[in-house]
C-alpha cells in the first residue's frame, strides 16, 4: 500500500481544532509550539451549534441576525475594496465568479465535500470574529424537510436577499425522501458524494437559480443562501457519517490534498488539508441533528458515544485510490535546498501521452515524491513546476507552470521514528490542471515530454540552513481514475 | 457488455410527442427539445445483479441561457417504467460525468431511457443540445 506523510486524522491533536489555526497548515504545524489545552474538552462540548433554518425558534432567529450582520459587514469590506479577503467579493472569488466559473473550487472529483466543508469552516471564522459572535454557527438549509427559502432570505430589504428565479423546492425529486434515501443507503463514501452534488446540491444551485442569478453560477457564494445550501450538503456527510456511522476513506492520496487558497478569520492565507476535514464536525462545531428522507434526527452522541465515534472517524475505512499508471521520472538524487532541482528523463515521450491526454472526468494525474528522510530543518516549503526549467524561488504561483507546493511536518532529529516507525516523507501534488492548462496553450502536445522541477522557498526571507541536502527517493508521475467504487467497504 | 445503445425515441419533455435522438458516433449521443431521450437495451445476467449504478457522462452541453436541466433515468421493463434517478448539471451549461444508483431494481430484460428534461420557461427560441456517451452500468 501506498504511504504518505501522514497528517491523517489519526495523527492531529485536538488541540489543533480548539487552537483554531494549525489543523489546516502543514506549515503551520511545523512551526507551531503547542502548550497544553486546558478546557480543550469544555471547548469542544460548547463548540458552536449549527442549526436547521426555520422558523418559530429564538435561536435560529438568533444566529439569522448575526448572519445577516456578518454578510453586511463583509459587503461593506468589498465595497471599500475589493481585495479584501474577508469580504464577501473575494470570499466568493475563491469558489468562482459570475460569467468567470469555477475558480478553486472542487465539483465533480473526491473532494467535493471536503474543500467545501473546509470553505464553510473558514467562512464560519470570518462570520465569528467580524460580529464578535465566537458563538455563531451557520444555519443550514435542509431542503427536504423544509423545500421553501426561509423568509428572512426573501426580504428584497435584507442583504440576505439575491435574485433568484424560484423560491421553493417543493415537487423536485431530487430533494424528494424517496432520492434521498436511495443515496442515503449507499455506504460508499466516494459514490455517496458524487450523488449528493449531482442529484440534490447541483439541482438547487440551478431550480432555485435560474438562468441569470449568482446562485446558478461560480459566483454562487455572493448570494447568502449559498453558505446554508452548502451547510445542508455538509451535514448530509455529517449524517451519514456521524449519525448513520458510514466511514469515510482513509487513503492518504485524499487525506494528503491540501489547499492554499482560504483565509483565516483575520484575513490571512492558510492551508488546509483534505484529511483534517473529516473532525471537524466533532470537534470544531456540531449540527442540530434533523431527518434527512426517512432518516430520522437524532439525539446528541453522549460521552461514550463521542469518544468512540472519534476513534471511528479517525480511523476511517479502507477505500483506497486506484493507480492505473505510474511513470517513473527520477530513482534517486541528493538535492541541494538552495538550488532548484529538474528532472532529465529518459523515458520514451509515449509513456506520456496517457497522462498529456487524459480525461479530466474521469483522471487525475499527481506527481508523487518521496525523500528518504525528514530535513534537519523545515522552515521551508517546497514549490512544484511542470515544463518550466527556469523557475525558482522567485517564479510566482500564479505562473501558468506552477503546479502546487508541499511542505515537511518534523524535521529529522536523528532517530527518525515517528510512533514506532520510520518517518519517510511522500507527498502528492495534483498537476491535472496544469497539464490541461498547459495542453490548452499548445505548450505541451501529445508527443511532448514532461519534466518536473521542485523548487524549495524559505518561509521567511532565507533559508536557516542553506547548504543543507536532502535525499530524493523516488519522484513518479501517477495516473488515478477520479474513483467511484461500487463495492462495499 | 450489458448495454447495448440501440434504441432512441421517448417522449417530449413538455408534450407527447415522439421523436428519435440521433446517435453521432460509437460514443455520442445527441438530445435536444425535440430528441429529447434515448433508450439502451439491458440484458439480465448474473453480472447485472452486481452492478450498483448507472453512469451518465454528458460529453457537451449547449445551453446558452443556462436554463435549468435535468437528465432524469427510468428503467422500463414489461409495461413498467420505473423512475430510477435524476441527475443536474451545475452549472446548467457544464459537462460532466455522474451516477445514479440501481437500488437492485434491474431484475430483468429491460430498457434505460435517459430523458433531458426542460424547465417550463424553455421556449422554441431556446437553443439546447446535450451530447452524452453511452450509458455505463458499474
Amino acid at each position: 500500500m501506498e504511504q504518505y506523510l501522514d497528517l491523517s486524522p489519526s495523527q492531529l491533536d485536538r488541540r489543533i481544532f480548539i487552537k483554531g489555526i494549525g489543523w489546516i497548515t502543514v506549515g503551520l504545524l511545523a512551526g507551531l509550539t503547542l502548550g497544553g489545552c486546558e478546557g480543550c474538552n469544555e471547548k469542544i462540548k460548547n463548540r458552536p451549534v449549527r442549526r436547521r433554518l426555520r422558523t418559530g425558534s429564538a435561536e435560529v432567529d438568533a444566529a439569522i441576525n448575526t448572519y445577516r450582520q456578518a454578510i453586511q459587514l463583509m459587503l461593506a469590506r468589498s465595497a471599500a475594496n475589493a481585495a479584501d479577503t474577508r469580504g464577501l467579493k473575494a470570499q466568493s472569488g475563491i469558489h468562482g465568479t459570475f460569467g468567470g466559473g469555477f475558480n478553486f473550487c472542487q465539483h465533480y472529483t473526491d473532494h467535493f465535500f471536503s474543500w467545501h466543508r473546509a470553505y464553510l469552516v473558514w467562512f464560519e471564522r470570518i462570520c465569528q470574529e467580524l460580529t464578535g459572535d465566537k458563538n455563531f454557527g451557520l444555519p443550514y438549509w435542509n431542503w427536504n424537510q423544509d423545500p421553501a427559502i426561509h423568509p428572512a432570505f426573501l426580504d428584497t430589504n435584507s442583504p440576505l436577499y439575491k435574485f433568484r428565479t424560484r423560491t421553493t423546492m417543493a415537487g423536485q425529486s431530487q430533494t424528494a425522501t424517496s432520492t434521498l434515501d436511495l443515496i442515503f443507503s449507499d455506504t460508499n463514501f466516494f459514490s455517496f458524494g458524487s450523488q449528493i452534488e449531482s442529484t440534490p446540491h447541483n439541482r438547487i444551485h440551478t431550480w432555485i437559480g435560474g438562468s441569470n442569478s449568482d446562485l446558478a453560477s461560480g459566483g454562487s457564494p455572493m448570494d447568502p443562501l449559498f453558505w446554508m445550501h452548502h451547510c445542508m450538503v455538509d451535514y448530509c456527510w455529517a449524517k451519514w457519517n456521524l449519525e448513520m456511522k458510514n466511514s469515510n476513506t482513509n487513503d492518504p492520496t485524499w487525506f494528503n490534498t491540501k489547499w492554499d487558497h482560504f483565509y483565516d478569520a483575520n484575513g490571512n492565507p492558510v492551508e488546509t488539508t483534505a484529511g483534517a476535514t473529516v473532525l471537524m464536525p466533532l470537534l470544531s462545531y456540531r449540527y442540530e441533528s434533523s431527518a434527512i428522507g426517512s432518516n430520522a434526527a437524532v439525539a446528541d452522541l453522549t460521552k461514550g458515544d463521542f469518544k468512540k465515534a472519534e476513534e471511528r472517524i479517525r480511523k476511517g475505512a479502507d477505500i483506497k485510490f486506484n493507480i492505473k499508471q505510474r511513470v517513473a521520472m527520477v530513482d534517486t538524487a541528493l538535492l541541494s535546498i538552495a538550488r532548484p532541482f529538474s528532472t532529465t528523463t529518459r523515458n520514451d515521450v509515449s509513456a506520456f501521452s496517457q497522462i498529456i491526454n487524459n480525461d479530466r472526468t474521469k483522471d487525475n494525474v499527481f506527481v508523487s515524491v518521496e525523500y528518504a528522510s525528514l530535513p534537519a530543518d523545515s522552515d521551508f516549503f517546497v514549490r512544484v513546476f511542470i515544463n518550466y526549467p527556469n523557475a525558482d524561488a522567485n517564479t510566482p504561483v500564479t505562473d501558468p507552470h506552477y503546479a502546487g507546493s508541499f511542505a515537511f511536518f518534523g524535521t529529522d532529529t536523528g532517530d527518525q521514528t515517528h510512533g514506532g516507525h520510520r518517518h519517510q516523507p511522500r507527498f502528492l501534488v495534483n498537476v491535472t490542471p496544469t497539464i490541461a492548462n498547459l495542453r490548452r496553450s499548445g505548450e505541451l502536445k501529445d508527443n511532448s515530454e514532461i519534466n518536473v522541477q521542485l523548487v524549495a522557498v524559505p518561509n521567511g526571507e532565507k533559508f536557516g540552513k542553506p547548504d543543507m541536502n536532502l535525499r530524493l527517493n523516488k519522484l513518479d508521475l501517477i495516473l488515478t481514475p477520479v474513483i467511484i467504487r461500487t463495492e462495499g467497504n | 457488455m450489458l448495454l447495448y445503445g440501440l434504441a432512441n425515441i421517448s417522449c417530449h419533455p413538455k408534450g407527447n410527442s415522439q421523436y428519435r435522438a440521433p446517435i453521432l458516433n460509437d460514443t455520442l449521443i445527441k438530445t435536444d427539445p425535440t430528441h429529447p431521450s434515448f433508450k439502451q437495451t439491458v440484458k439480465y445476467t448474473d453480472a447485472l445483479t452486481k452492478k450498483k449504478f448507472v453512469r451518465v457522462t454528458a460529453k457537451q452541453i449547449i445551453n446558452p441561457k443556462k436554463l435549468p436541466l435535468s437528465f432524469d433515468l427510468y428503467w422500463i421493463a414489461g409495461n413498467q417504467t420505473l423512475f430510477l434517478g435524476s441527475v443536474v448539471p451545475f452549472p446548467s451549461d457544464n459537462p460532466g460525468t455522474f451516477i445514479i444508483a440501481i437500488g437492485g431494481r434491474l431484475t430483468s430484460d429491460g430498457e434505460l431511457e435517459l430523458r433531458l428534461v426542460l424547465p417550463d420557461e424553455w421556449t422554441r427560441e431556446d437553443k439546447v443540445e446535450v451530447s452524452f456517451k453511452r450509458l455505463e452500468l458499474e
